[in-house]
């Protein structure tokens, strides 16, 4: 007797388990790992923040749409033009800007070093000026400049020795970054603890960092001459 | 004890067993490396929706903002035909629309793919992605093209400008912004055979990425290689031009 009640009792659950899981999936029944769902999401992510960037765009045209109507209407086309240009050659960084922002200063430490420690630690490399341009880029920088040299796309930041190059010019320490942006942002992106600034700070370097009023930044001096880059026609659409 | 007992201690112990099972088969699913678990394919299916319709959405402003630019450079150029002024004007803004990576470009060049080790060279053990976690080596490389003499440079189809960033945000590495993952495909315009042995010098940035952190990057080199533009609008907020 008790035997088959305890039977009939697991195949009754086992029975509603299974009808459960049968019914939670209609259709197929596939089982997929985490990591398909994980990648679905990060693409619809970054879909979304392109979505995001091309509405942006597509308000910037209507309204230069919109400008460049007015301005035509009274014969100002060049003078919208100009202004423009000048845009283009800001965001470009050829343009000499001024704003807020921060004043880094960025040097060999000058402590002992500490039995058998190799010197290199207290060096300044370029991989650390990368980072803190790149830590400034974070937070929002909108032109920066290294020694007096703008970093555009094409810079490079080149530890040549006990120099640093940087569009083809070499500079000696202390390494001086400007960059212009919220300065109390710009400030922490080098001080606030777990930065790359302060790393390198409590290895031993030199690394400060002060907000400034006005901060100017010059402009790109090399000239930029193509010869393997072409620009890619814009198709003809009716 | 009475004489049934035997039997029904041996269907308890079946249903242990089983249970034990299955105990055992979810606890691996979700326990063992929670990007290997397993979940059923109908999220999937959601998923996969939701994207196809995001892409469409995507798809459609991408076709009207081409409509509008055209638009805008009907307006733009109207006058360059009667005017030597507004031409030259309209060839300048060109040219530094191209510096600022504001255009498609194209011509000689390389691309790097940089891939996460294989599972079996991955000795770290958190799981975590080790090309993210070092972006710094990205940057590096950047760089190291730079100084090679590339002209233009794209990470994931990001342009890289004057202003952009790589962050890592949580499971993401964000490139203008935008959230991207492994593998990294780098491009750059430039002498393909320079580009390439500047990565491929001893003890440089390639040899550091296989050895110490055993990447897995390739190197290819083009005839042609196609660079995107930066596809967002720039506005200052704190920098103003100098009088």
């Amino acid at each position: 007797m008790g035997n088959k009640f305890y039977i009939f009792m697991m195949a009754c659950i086992v029975g509603l388990l299974m009808a459960f899981t049968l019914n939670n999936t209609s259709g197929e029944y596939r089982i997929v790992p985490f990591k398909v769902i994980n990648d679905y999401k990060k693409v619809i992510e970054k879909e979304q923040v392109e979505i995001q960037s091309i509405r942006n765009l597509l308000n910037e045209t209507n309204e230069k749409i919109e400008y460049f109507k007015g301005e035509q209407a009274e014969g100002n086309v060049g003078k919208a033009l100009k202004n423009e240009l000048d845009e283009y050659k800001a965001s470009a960084g050829l343009l000499a800007l001024e704003g807020p922002g921060v004043l880094v200063i960025l040097s060999d430490g000058d402590r002992e070093l500490i039995e058998g420690e190799d010197p290199n630690n207290l060096l300044v490399h370029d991989i650390d000026v990368l980072n803190i341009v790149n830590d400034l880029k974070i937070s929002g920088a909108e032109a920066i400049s290294l020694n007096g040299q703008r970093v555009v796309s094409i810079s490079e930041i080149n530890c040549a020795g006990p120099t640093i190059k940087i569009n083809d010019r070499v500079y000696s320490q202390p390494y001086i970054i400007k960059a212009i942006g919220n300065p109390d942002y710009l400030q922490a992106a080098i001080k606030a603890p777990g930065t790359y600034g302060n790393l390198l700070k409590q290895v031993g370097l030199f690394v400060e960092a002060n907000t400034s009023v006005s901060i100017t930044v010059p402009a790109y001096e090399e000239q930029i001459e193509y010869k393997y880059l072409k620009v890619i026609e814009r198709s003809e659409k009716p | 004890m009475s004489k049934f007992n035997l039997k029904t201690n041996i269907i308890i112990g079946l249903v242990s067993v089983v249970l034990g099972i299955v105990f055992s088969i979810q606890y691996k699913a979700v326990n063992n490396d929670y990007l290997e678990s397993l979940f059923p394919s109908q999220r999937a299916i959601q998923l996969e929706n939701e994207l196809s319709r995001t892409m469409a959405e995507k798809e459609n402003l991408q076709e009207q903002l081409e409509f509008y630019e055209t638009e805008l450079r009907d307006i733009k150029e109207s006058e360059s035909k009667e005017s030597a002024v507004i031409k030259s004007l309209n060839e300048e803004i060109l040219k530094f629309r191209v510096i600022a990576g504001f255009e498609d470009v194209e011509g000689e060049g390389i691309q790097v793919a940089i891939e996460d080790p294989s599972a079996e060279m991955d000795y770290s053990g958190e799981g975590g992605s080790v090309i993210m976690y070092n972006y710094d080596l990205i940057l590096s490389m950047i760089n190291i093209m730079n100084a090679a003499g590339a002209e233009a440079i794209s990470v994931n189809n990001q342009r890289i400008i004057a202003m952009t960033e790589i962050h890592l945000a949580g499971n993401n590495l964000n490139i203008n912004n935008v959230p991207t993952a492994p593998p990294f495909v780098v491009k750059a315009i430039g002498n393909s055979d320079t580009l390439e042995a500047a990565l491929n010098i001893r003890y440089g940035i390639v040899w550091e990425m296989r050895e110490n952190y055993k990447l897995q990057v390739g190197i290819k080199k083009f005839e042609n290689i196609i660079i995107e533009k930066y596809k967002d609008v720039i506005k200052f907020r704190y920098a103003e031009p100098v009088e």
